[in-house]
């Protein structure tokens, strides 16, 4: 956990230093969530959409009912792509939010003024 | 006269923020930065997704919940079909509501922008994506004989728990 309320960079250099290790553990954390849940989700559809393949040419199911299976596969499908460009907007986002905070306990730091009291929160 | 000592006043005041804020401490930059980050932020300029009211992942985690139960249950063959759907009516039930629940409550999200917008839809979407899928299984499921390896049951709880990951991700902001 990062420590912002002992942050008072005199430099330039010192606060565009902790920016960028705040972006790149921004980046880290939501690369390693998404990577896991887009790759499991396609997974998941991938086996389902087998599983129906298999249990309708035994017969165990109707072809209404594979289907409607279809369906939910493709929903899936779309959800995950909605998915993604919707955590792409939230990446950027929370980049933005990143710097925010950095710079407004930077300021709060030092002068003493919350420029940002919707992200800094002593 | 008066408006001697305000113009002093003001060069006072002004000379003393200069001084602290900009001579005696090397915050120049940053605070030029946050002025301006401040004003593309009133443009929203720098809004790519809003942020979302924590009740929303709450009933989204509830309807994930429900409906990976069922799909345990359809799966393990204790109420495949339609002749056992009462064992779990009511978490569909539960699901459905929670679903909804948490629809109402995110189409009130305000934002500001048009990518916070698109963002916003696009949650919206998946919340409804995951409402019609709770929907669509249970009239399945009181329709056949047997929803199990139907290759139905997984793809529903994937697209409640992506809307789950979003909703979570969007109320961090």
């Amino acid at each position: 956990m990062t420590n912002f309320t002992d942050f008072a960079p005199d430099t330039m250099s010192e606060l565009m230093k902790a920016i960028k290790s705040d972006l790149s553990e921004e980046f880290s954390g939501w690369w390693g969530a998404n990577k896991s849940a887009v790759s499991g989700a396609i997974r998941t559809v991938s086996q389902s959409a087998f599983e129906t393949q298999k249990s309708l040419l035994k017969g165990d199911i109707e072809e209404e009912l594979a289907d409607i299976a279809l369906q939910s596969q493709k929903a899936a499908l779309r959800q995950v792509l909605r998915h993604t460009k919707l955590m792409s907007l939230i990446l950027l986002q929370a980049l933005v939010n990143a710097i925010f905070k950095r710079i407004g306990w930077a300021l709060l730091n030092k002068t003493g003024v919350n420029f940002f009291p919707e992200l800094v929160t002593p | 006269m008066a408006r001697q000592i305000t113009f002093s006043c003001n060069l006072w005041y002004r000379t003393q923020i200069k001084a602290i804020v900009f001579e005696r401490i090397d915050m120049k930059k940053p605070i030029i930065l946050g002025c301006a980050i401040t004003l593309l932020s009133s443009c929203g300029l720098l809004s790519f997704a809003p942020s979302v009211d924590a009740k929303v992942t709450t009933n989204l985690q509830s309807a994930t919940a429900s409906m990976s139960h069922i799909a345990a249950c359809i799966e393990l063959g204790s109420c495949a079909g339609k002749n056992q759907i009462s064992q779990v009516e009511d978490r569909y039930v539960d699901a459905f509501s929670n679903a909804n629940l948490a629809l109402s409550i995110a189409e009130k999200t305000e934002t500001s922008g048009d990518r916070a917008a698109q963002a916003k839809e696009l949650f919206v979407e998946e919340i409804i994506a995951c409402r019609d899928a709770i929907k669509r299984q249970f009239e399945a499921h009181k329709q056949f004989a047997s929803l199990q390896n139907a290759g139905l049951a997984a793809p529903n709880v994937v697209i409640c728990e992506l809307a789950t990951d979003a909703s979570r991700a969007l109320s961090r902001l």
